[in-house]
This record gives structure tokens, sequence and C-alpha cells, in this order.
């Protein structure tokens, strides 16, 4: 055992490249930290590979798989067996357009044969399509929502077009206001498709007149949005709607007052960070700069002939989320920010009495 | 004033009504190479009130069914059907370089093996795609000042290829 410990080491670390890429272990979970880990848009080839084996190396809690794993025709098996094989196994399985026929791939229900459920019961819906997760289990401090809007192909029976009144808007929305109600403080969602970006692709998650269901979203504050599906890295400022003058986040214009904060110490609460992190392994598409909603974007956000592959890790408190990217192959790249719980001012000390000043 | 009226709404409607048959034309067997086409009149789909066949943006200038006409020469894929090309900024403001698409029923890895074969006679450096996903594969090409991505992807039953170039 000890054996095979030392060699997985030994090979994850020439597939890493020795200590040249710059990245930490997260701390060691406990009650009141843990660290999860996120990326799409994966494939079969030697990038996928040495971003499973930085996955593997960070140890994460589990690792929000956003889609189009294998991208290939009977590939479920082995792409599932080579996780296996580095011996990680909590991945949170979710569904893209290449795992359920709408576009050619793998079918998310043999990467579920093949991958397994690591989670089992304490998923809540349909795992790999429309579900949540609590964490940690004793006592969950973050709700992971995990659902498919805008998928094509097969949907499992369920309906994808997330528009207000649909049964994925009321069970997203329930999910969200349930955890509130216990007290659960982080609301993470994660989905394939885009809604915003300066990559290639349109709105396809939320195509209805007033775009309900993003609007919604972004009305409750979810603290954090997860997207795939474009190839490559991007992370929006904090972002949040108002009634006055940011009815709803224009996905082809820029609106300057959607942005509550831009800079990388942002406040929980205040609004929303919407990241595509499509960087599993799949060759890089390009950043579209001329785009008018590239002024949603922190500056240093994506790739434009700098390929780094990797996956997000998100280092979890009660009240702190501390994000890094975590770059497995390719250019030097690095992102980092934190979301962070305002704490009172401290009153001011009293002076001793009688003490002159 | 009315008749004004009338005539842009008229002018519009057949601009609409024509574009389909335009693509749908597109020569099938174009010269091997990204030649401009005859002219044509680009448009703005923001402008025309309809969604981009090409553009990345709907505020981006694109032209159906030919090529704009400062788009580098770089060999197209024998008898793909050219759906349009596009520019990748906003008019007037700095050049980001363009976006081509063609369709074509060919399989995606027939596609890019072309394109492999065929790049480099014609002075590009063609990177392969690190994955050979029958579904979805994507090349880096880079030519003097000029760099891009070649991506052919499986939709519907045929294969979408798409050209972007921009400066390096």
């Amino acid at each position: 055992m000890r054996t095979s410990i030392a060699v997985r080491l030994l090979t994850t670390t020439l597939l890493l490249g020795g200590s040249a890429l710059a990245w930490a272990p997260p701390p060691a979970d406990s009650a009141d930290t843990f660290t999860f880990a996120a990326a799409g848009d994966f494939a079969l080839g030697g990038n996928f590979q040495a971003t499973a084996a930085a996955v593997q190396a960070h140890a994460p809690a589990f690792l929000i798989t956003l889609g189009d794993l294998s991208y290939t025709v009977d590939g479920e098996r082995a792409w599932c067996q080579y996780w296996q094989d580095l011996g990680f196994k909590n991945l949170l399985l979710l569904a893209g357009n290449h795992d359920t026929g709408e576009s050619l791939g793998g079918n998310i229900d043999k990467y579920l044969k093949h991958c397994g459920n690591p989670f089992d019961k304490r998923i809540v819906g349909t795992y790999t399509r429309q579900y949540y997760l609590d964490y940690p289990f004793e006592a969950p401090f973050a709700r992971f929502i995990l659902i498919t809007p805008g998928i094509g192909g097969d949907t499992g029976g369920l309906d994808t077009d997330y528009r207000e009144g649909s049964a994925g808007f009321k069970f997203t929305a329930a999910a969200i206001d349930e955890a509130r109600t216990r007290g659960i403080k982080w609301i993470v969602v994660g989905m394939h498709k885009n809604y915003v970006s300066t990559m290639e692709k349109k709105n396809e998650v939320s195509v209805d007149t007033g775009q309900t269901f993003f609007t919604m979203l972004l009305n409750k504050k979810v603290d954090v949005i997860l997207q795939a599906h474009e190839h490559g890295y991007e992370r929006t400022k904090q972002v949040t709607t108002n009634p006055s003058t940011c009815p709803t986040l224009p996905f082809k214009t820029f609106q300057s007052t959607c942005i509550v904060d831009s800079d990388d110490a942002l406040v929980k609460g205040a609004g929303t960070v919407i990241q595509v992190i499509g960087t599993g392994g799949k060759d890089m598409r390009n950043l579209e700069p001329g785009k008018p909603v590239y002024k949603y974007f922190v500056e240093r956000f994506a790739y434009q002939d700098v390929e780094a592959f990797g996956f997000g890790s998100f280092a979890m408190t009660p009240t702190r989320l501390a994000f890094t990217y975590v770059r497995s192959r390719g250019a030097a790249f690095a992102d980092s920010y934190t979301i962070s719980e305002t704490t009172p001012p401290q009153p001011a000390p009293h002076p001793a009495p009688g003490l002159d000043r | 004033m009315a008749g004004h009226a009338v005539k842009a709404l008229l002018a519009l409607l057949l601009a609409i009504a024509v574009t389909p048959f335009a693509v749908g034309c597109a020569p099938r067997n174009r010269p091997a190479s990204t030649s401009p086409g005859p002219a044509a009149a680009p448009m703005i789909p923001e402008a025309a009130g309809v969604e981009p066949a090409v553009a990345a943006d709907p505020s981006f200038r694109e032209l159906r069914g030919a090529l704009l006409p400062d788009i580098p020469e770089l060999p197209a894929y024998p008898g793909a059907t050219l759906v349009g090309s596009a520019e990748r900024n906003r008019p007037n403001e700095r050049k980001q370089g363009h976006t081509i698409k063609w369709t074509t029923p060919d399989s995606v890895p027939k596609v890019m093996a072309w394109y492999q074969a065929e790049l480099p006679k014609h002075g590009w450096t063609y990177s392969p795609p690190s994955d050979g996903a029958a579904s979805e594969q994507i090349a880096r090409i880079r030519r003097g000042s000029i760099q891009g991505t070649i991506a052919a992807e499986e939709e519907s039953g045929h294969t979408e290829i798409l050209v972007v170039l921009g400066p390096r």
C-alpha cells in the first residue's frame, strides 16, 4: 500500500512538472473549514490528465465537474477510470451539452455508472442534472446547487428551460431560500452553460424576456455562480441587480450600475461573482476583448494566447471564501480573490479614567 | 415621413427575406482560399434587429455568405459552405481580427486532418489539438503577426468550422 502511494505521489509530481507549478495544498478540513474544487471541459488528453493529477494532489473535499467530461462517444469508462486510478473519487457530476447528446460526446448516465455517486443519500434532487448538496455534512455552512439550464439532448425528463414558473426555477429558488432559512451561509450555484461571456458563447441559460432565471439568482445574491462551456477562464467583478439602475444584468451590453465591487476583497452579501472555469483540459478558445461586456470582468481574467489548464480552488469557512486558480499545465496564470463577512467596527477604547490627553 | 418609414420597413423585410438565400446559395466549392468574395454589404446584426450568424457580438460587423475584404489569406476546406465572416470589434474601435464560419457534412477529424496538411503549405504554423475527440477539436494557428484558432465541432449532424484570427 505504501509503495502504491509513493508511486502515485511520484507520478503526480512528474505530471505536475516537479515543483515548478504554483500551487499549495489547501488547509486540512475541519468542522469549520474545507476546500472544494471546480472545473469543466476536460476531454481525455494530456491536459485533462495534468488537471486530474493536480486535483488529486490538492486533495479538495470534492470536485464539481461543470460538464463536458470526455467529449468522446463511449469515453465514459476511461474518463472515470482515470480518476479512480489516481485515487480521487469525490466527483460531483454535472451534465454539459457534450454529455447529454445535445452535442456529440458521452452519456451522463454512463458517467454516473462508472464514476458512481460518492455522496449518495446526501444528494437532494436528480443527481448529475438538478440537485443540491450541503457541506460539511454534520454542520453545513455551504449549499451547492448544481443545475442544467439550457442543456438539450436527453434531459432525463427534466425541463431545462428555467424561466420563471418552471420546475427548474422553482427548485433552484426553493433551494436558495431553504438554505438561508436554515442558516446555511454560502450559496454556490453551478451550471454548464453561460449567461454573460467575453469569449464566444452567447446567453443560453436565461433566454426569456427579463432573463427571469438569472435575474432571480442575482436578486437573491447567491455568492458564486460557476460555469464552463467556454474553454477558458473568466471572472466577473461582483455584480448585483437593483430595482432602479440594474433590474437585470444586461448580457449584450455593459451596465456599470450592476457592478458593486471591482477589486479582489469582496464583501459577502453584496452581490455575486460569475466564474467560468472551462479549463479542465479541452483546448482553449478565444477571448473577445472587443465585446462590450468585456468590462464586466476583472482585468486579468482570461486567456488570449495563453493556455493555462487547471481548476478553481475555494477554501471555505463560515465567514470567508478564498479562491485561488490552480494551474495544472501551460503558461503562467494566476487569479485569486476573497469574499468575507464584514466585521463590525471595534469601538474605540475609552481613555483610562483620570488620564489627561 | 410615413412614406420613409414604410420604405425603411420594406427594405428591412427584404433584407431579412433575402439573407437565408444568400447564405444557402454561397458556393459550396469555393476556391481553396479565403480570397475576398464578391462585394456585398456588411451589416451590424444589432442594428438590423437580427441575431448574428457569425459575429461573437451583435454589435460587430458581419457579412453573410462572403468574406470581408481584409481577411488574411487562408485555405478554405474544400466543399464547405461559407456561412459568413465578421469583425471582432465594433466599428471604429481597435481592430481585434476576424471570425469566419463554414459548415460541412464531413467529420471533425477529417476536417482537422485536412487543415493540418494544408495550412503549412500556405505559410501557417499549425499546432494540433491536444486530443482527438470526434466531437470537437481546436488547433492553434499562426503566421507572421497573426494568430488564432481553428475549431471544428459537430453540430446536429454536420461540422461547424470556426476560424478566429487576431493580432499576436
